[in-house]
């Protein structure tokens, strides 16, 4: 060991010496570099997983805002479609609805109408009947006035009183 | 007190000459002028000459007959008419009142107190033929 000491020249106190001063530079390092950066690092592995992890959240929320959207705009689509086709079932119906109206209006005024014709014809009728009678009935006065002897008379006076008693 | 009426009158009248002899029936009528005057019924003695007919008539079953012709009847043929209109009305005498209408043209109207209503005139007959020609 010693002539290992003296090949070498190894002093003791001055490899005791630098032992302290590494210890001293290593307790220096530690808590003014070493730690802090070590914090520092540590923080920002952190704040990389954090944001590793939100980002794949937010890729997640993505997919499932993308899912949920798409969803939306089909069942959208599809109350559109139905919205349409009810209003398209409905304007059918109305549409129906309207020319059974207008048909059964059309046959309510042409009734009407041959109602009024055929009062209008009877009325007409009435009084062509009753302007034949008159003419007929003024006719006959014009020629029995006058012309109707005694004896005519006589006998419808008789034939009046006989009937009469009967 | 009950109202007098002309036919309260009549009624006294008809039965206060029923059955009289003509010389009691003097007596009877001054009477009943008096009941007429003292109820201040001259003004309505023409009402009560009717209701005399007519409680008369009533009584002797004489019905009132109104004939209506184009020409005045003569004397045997309204008699004759007369005894056909008592058969017909079923009653002992008739009061025929005659009246001439130059439009009825022809036959006779008949129209009796007891609401008999026949019109045999010609002029009725052309009424019904306009109203059957007319239906």
């Amino acid at each position: 060991m010693e002539e290992l000491i003296s090949t070498f020249h190894i002093d003791a106190s001055l490899l005791i010496a630098q032992v302290v001063n590494f210890l001293i530079v290593f307790v220096v390092l530690y808590f003014f570099a070493i730690k802090p950066l070590k914090k520092v690092m540590e923080s920002r592995k952190e704040t990389i997983t954090k944001g590793l992890s939100d980002a794949s959240m937010h890729a997640t929320l993505l997919e499932e805002t993308q899912v949920h959207y798409d969803n939306a705009l089909k069942e959208a689509r599809k109350e559109a479609n139905s919205i349409v086709e009810e209003a398209k079932k409905n304007a059918h119906i109305e549409s129906l609805k309207i020319i059974k109206d207008a048909e059964e209006h059309s046959q309510r005024i042409a009734v009407g109408a041959r109602a009024l014709l055929d009062q209008e014809k009877e009325k007409m009728m009435q009084s062509a009947k009753s302007e034949l009678a008159d003419l007929v009935v003024s006719a006959t006065e014009k020629v029995l006035e006058g012309t109707l002897s005694k004896s005519v008379d006589r006998a419808l006076v008789d034939d009046v009183l006989k009937q009469s008693k009967k | 007190m009950k109202k007098v009426t002309p036919q309260h009158i009549a009624q006294v009248l008809f039965e206060s000459t029923q059955g009289r002899e003509s010389k009691e029936l003097s007596q009877d009528i001054k009477e009943v002028s008096q009941l007429i005057k003292t109820h201040g019924f001259l003004s309505r003695i023409d009402e009560i000459v009717n209701e005399y007919h007519t409680i008369y008539n009533a009584h002797h079953n004489i019905k009132e007959v109104t004939i209506t012709l184009q020409e005045r009847l003569s004397f045997s043929r309204k008699e004759e008419v007369k005894e056909e209109l008592k058969k017909i009305l079923n009653c002992n005498d008739v009061y025929l009142k005659e009246k001439i209408d130059e439009r009825i043209i022809g036959g006779i109207k008949i129209e009796a107190s007891d609401g008999l209503f026949i019109d045999g005139t010609v002029q009725g007959r052309l009424t019904q033929l306009r109203k059957i020609l007319a239906r």
